[in-house]
């Protein structure tokens, strides 16, 4: 009943700093798509494609409902739209979604985009902080950062967690991000530097905290006829789900990403995998905030609690190492809008196709993981397994 | 199309903005709460929950963060789509079809109130149509007076739908308004984006609905009237499209062909039972019957004073009052759906439609606007083992 569901090609822009952007969103989505058209080649078009899976944030756009008038593909085919909006999980939940719809048999060919420019928006802060319970957290401006705080202090209060190890997992960022010709930041910032920058909200420093990016990414989903047809390199979606936690955050006790816990239970068990550590060979991992990252290894079951540093120092996260992760420098050195989360998800699947530049390819990678963290409180989660042939 | 079943709905009474007293998720969970009881389930049941809303609509950012636990989705998956119910019902479908998920909760609320004349605004392009101000009634004005040219029909027959559907409403004790209105007062309400009077544009309805979808197998356990999804189809119309396109309502009009296809319908008229049409306006429910393919072109007014789409018809279209009745800007496709399932399950007293077996569904997000950018979907619904 289900049909196999493939990823045959990855679009891009360059992305930029959404104030120095000179373009306009319908241009770089146009852009992104056409990109990922190429990138197939063997004669696909846009006339092709049966879908499209658009995402992004109302308010990061400036407007409402911005879907209507991006005018990318729809003329002339009337193709359907939909557009997802989970936050800043939205691109991993765009994918689940179209993943859905062709393994189903609803669509053979579909594309996900997301054009994240970010350049009508004066201060993105101002309309986050409407996302925010409105008693409590928006009345006193907390945000995604505050919550990020809240994490990574009690964590480094369980654990004995140093400034320095927050320190060395961003800094492996910034270092392969500066090979990166995507990124935004490429700057390459040291551990030492990172340690030198200032304490925005405490413990994340200014070189531990995401840009505001600007810039596009989409990726083409088909059917297993389709992508045999069509690729030399398709990579399969094993599973892809999400989960959700409540909205206010009174509640929560702040160790540990708890709810990805849970997830990656659910999502190792469709996809197979037992040993994650031993087994997916990629992963890319929403690091709005530096140390994300090591909260992440350890809700996905890659160490046990407080270990997650020692994979770092051991570079066993990083290239050459038993799990490489975020080689493309992830969300920390570039965020655009909530294309970033599905940028996690393209550079995933670029690494298990070999197609990854600036000398960052992982050798021979089958098995990958793309996560993403979203809303303002961190109510949701998204984990899509990928493998190819 | 391998069928889907919709084995329960929750919904409120929908009423006027003076009348909120909810929050977004409480409205929301009543809904999916009512709608579990029904079938015996609980929050630990679903799979997935799937919103439908607008994050302009709701007034705040990644509104779904706060609709999604309300509706059973803590620790569980959820997603939230912006174009509308069907779309929302679309992704269940696929959920349940991929294997992915059994038990699907789709719901949607409306309870804050906001100016949708400028929301409607800030979804125009920003060099061309938001700086002249343009808006929803704007785009429907445009649309009815292109109607009059093309359409062979005239202001009264423009009036006469909404006259029928207000008397439909009537017999609806979930509808916002509930009032019947003459034709000739309907025609002399307020003029607002000419020729359309305030009479034949929907205005805000509140309240809130919510679905469960099951896979077959799971449905035919859960109840003994299961309603099933049998054809659905989406078309969207290119924000700068052809004038003809725009007027024709390509979208619409692909939105039908796919589903009609999937459900295996070639005739129309004669195999569908009851249509439920989201009619942001008056005229828009008369071209409607010409996307629908439930008559040849320039036909729709014919279909309307022929009585074939009143309540007593061959096949009546809104007995539900439709949109100018109720219309959530958020939850108007899945209260459409709601609709035709108390019309499937024959549960509208005083309501007589013999013996309904097959409705048609539309759905839009024609709210914000409807010349261009605009998605249309269409679903069909089945009664029977």
């Amino acid at each position: 009943m289900t049909r196999k569901v493939g990823v045959i090609g990855v679009g891009n822009t360059p992305y930029t700093s959404a104030k120095r952007e000179t373009r306009e969103r319908s241009e770089i989505g146009r852009a992104c798509i056409k990109d990922a058209i190429d990138f197939v080649g063997n004669g696909l078009t846009l006339a092709d494609i049966d879908a499209v899976y658009y995402t992004t944030v109302d308010g990061f756009e400036g407007t409402q409902r911005p879907d209507r008038t991006m005018d990318c593909l729809v003329r002339g085919s009337n193709a359907p739209v939909y557009f997802v909006n989970t936050g800043g999980t939205s691109g991993g939940s765009t994918i689940k979604d179209a993943y859905r719809a062709v393994a189903s048999g609803l669509y053979d060919i579909v594309v996900v985009y997301g054009a994240g420019s970010l350049i009508a928006t004066k201060e993105a802060q101002q309309i986050l902080n409407s996302a925010s319970p409105p008693m409590i957290e928006s009345e006193s401006g907390i945000g995604a950062m505050h919550i990020g705080g809240f994490y990574l202090n009690k964590y480094r209060m369980d654990y004995g967690i140093t400034d320095e190890d927050f320190a060395a997992v961003s800094a492996k960022s910034h270092k392969h991000a500066k090979n990166n010709p995507n990124a935004h930041i490429r700057k390459g910032y040291t551990v030492e530097e990172i340690l030198a920058s200032p304490v925005i909200v405490s413990p994340i420093r200014l070189l531990e905290t995401c840009p505001v990016s600007s810039g596009a990414c989409s990726m083409i989903l088909c059917s297993e006829e389709k992508a045999r047809e069509l690729s030399e390199t398709p990579v399969w979606i094993k599973a892809a789900s999400s989960i959700s936690n409540s909205f206010t955050t009174a509640y929560r006790d702040f160790s540990g990403f708890g709810q990805l816990e849970v997830l990656a239970q659910r999502v190792y068990e469709k996809a197979g995998i037992k040993n994650p550590l031993e087994e997916i060979d990629y992963a890319e991992l929403f690091n709005p905030f530096g140390g994300f990252e090591l909260l992440e290894y350890e809700a996905l079951g890659l160490c046990g609690k407080g270990e997650a540093p020692r994979l770092v120092h051991e570079g066993v996260t990083d290239l050459g190492g038993k799990l490489p992760v975020n080689l493309s420098g992830s969300t920390l050195c570039t965020n655009s809008g909530v294309a970033a989360s599905l940028t996690r998800q393209a550079e995933t699947c670029l690494q298990l196709m070999g197609r990854v530049e600036g000398g960052r390819q992982v050798e021979n990678a089958r098995l990958g993981l793309a996560h993403s963290w979203g809303g303002n409180m961190g109510q949701f989660d998204t984990l899509t397994i990928y493998e190819r042939d | 199309m391998k069928k889907v079943g919709i084995v329960s709905y929750g919904i409120s009474p929908y009423y006027g903005a003076e009348d909120r007293a909810m929050w977004g998720d409480e409205a929301t969970f009543k809904v999916a709460k009512q709608a579990l009881d029904k079938v015996g389930l609980s929050a630990s049941d679903i799979d997935t929950v799937i919103l439908s809303s607008m994050d302009g609509i709701d007034g705040i950012t990644i509104s779904s963060a706060l609709m999604g636990p309300a509706a059973g989705a803590f620790g569980k998956e959820s997603t939230r789509i912006e174009n509308g119910g069907i779309h929302c019902a679309i992704s269940a479908i696929a959920g349940i079809l991929s294997g992915s998920a059994d038990i699907v909760v789709v719901a949607s609320s409306d309870t804050i109130s906001t100016n949708l004349d400028y929301v409607s605004n800030t979804t125009q392009d920003s060099v061309f149509r938001a700086p002249l101000g343009f808006n929803q009634a704007q785009s429907y004005g445009l649309l009815a007076t292109e109607y009059l040219k093309s359409m062979n029909v005239t202001e009264g027959d423009f009036a006469a739908v909404a006259e029928k559907n207000y008397k439909n409403a009537t017999n609806n004790e979930l509808a916002h308004k509930r009032t019947a209105h003459s034709a000739a007062d309907i025609q002399s309400s307020e003029m607002v984006s000419w020729p359309l009077t305030d009479k034949q544009i929907a205005g805000h309805s509140f309240g809130a609905c919510a679905l469960i979808f099951a896979s077959e197998e799971t449905a035919k356990k859960l109840t003994d009237s299961p309603i099933w999804v049998t054809g659905v189809g989406v078309g969207a119309n290119a924000y700068f499209g052809s004038w003809e396109e725009l007027s024709e309502n390509a979208a619409l009009e692909k939105a039908a062909k796919d589903a009609y296809k999937k459900a295996g319908i070639s005739n129309p008229k004669n195999e569908l039972d009851y249509v439920e049409i989201s009619d942001p306006f008056s005229a828009f429910e008369l071209k409607a019957y010409e996307n629908l393919g439930l008559c040849e072109k320039g036909e729709a007014a014919q279909l309307l004073r022929d009585g074939t789409t009143s309540a007593d018809g061959s096949l009546p279209v809104n007995l539900s009052g439709g949109a100018l009745a109720t219309y959530g800007l958020n939850s108007a496709g899945v209260f459409r759906i709601v609709q035709a399932l108390r019309i499937l399950n024959n549960e509208m007293e005083s309501v007589d439609t013999g013996n309904a077996k097959r409705a048609l569904v539309h759905d839009s997000d024609a709210c914000i606007g409807a010349v261009g950018g605009d998605s249309h979907a269409v679903m069909i619904l089945e009664k029977g083992a």
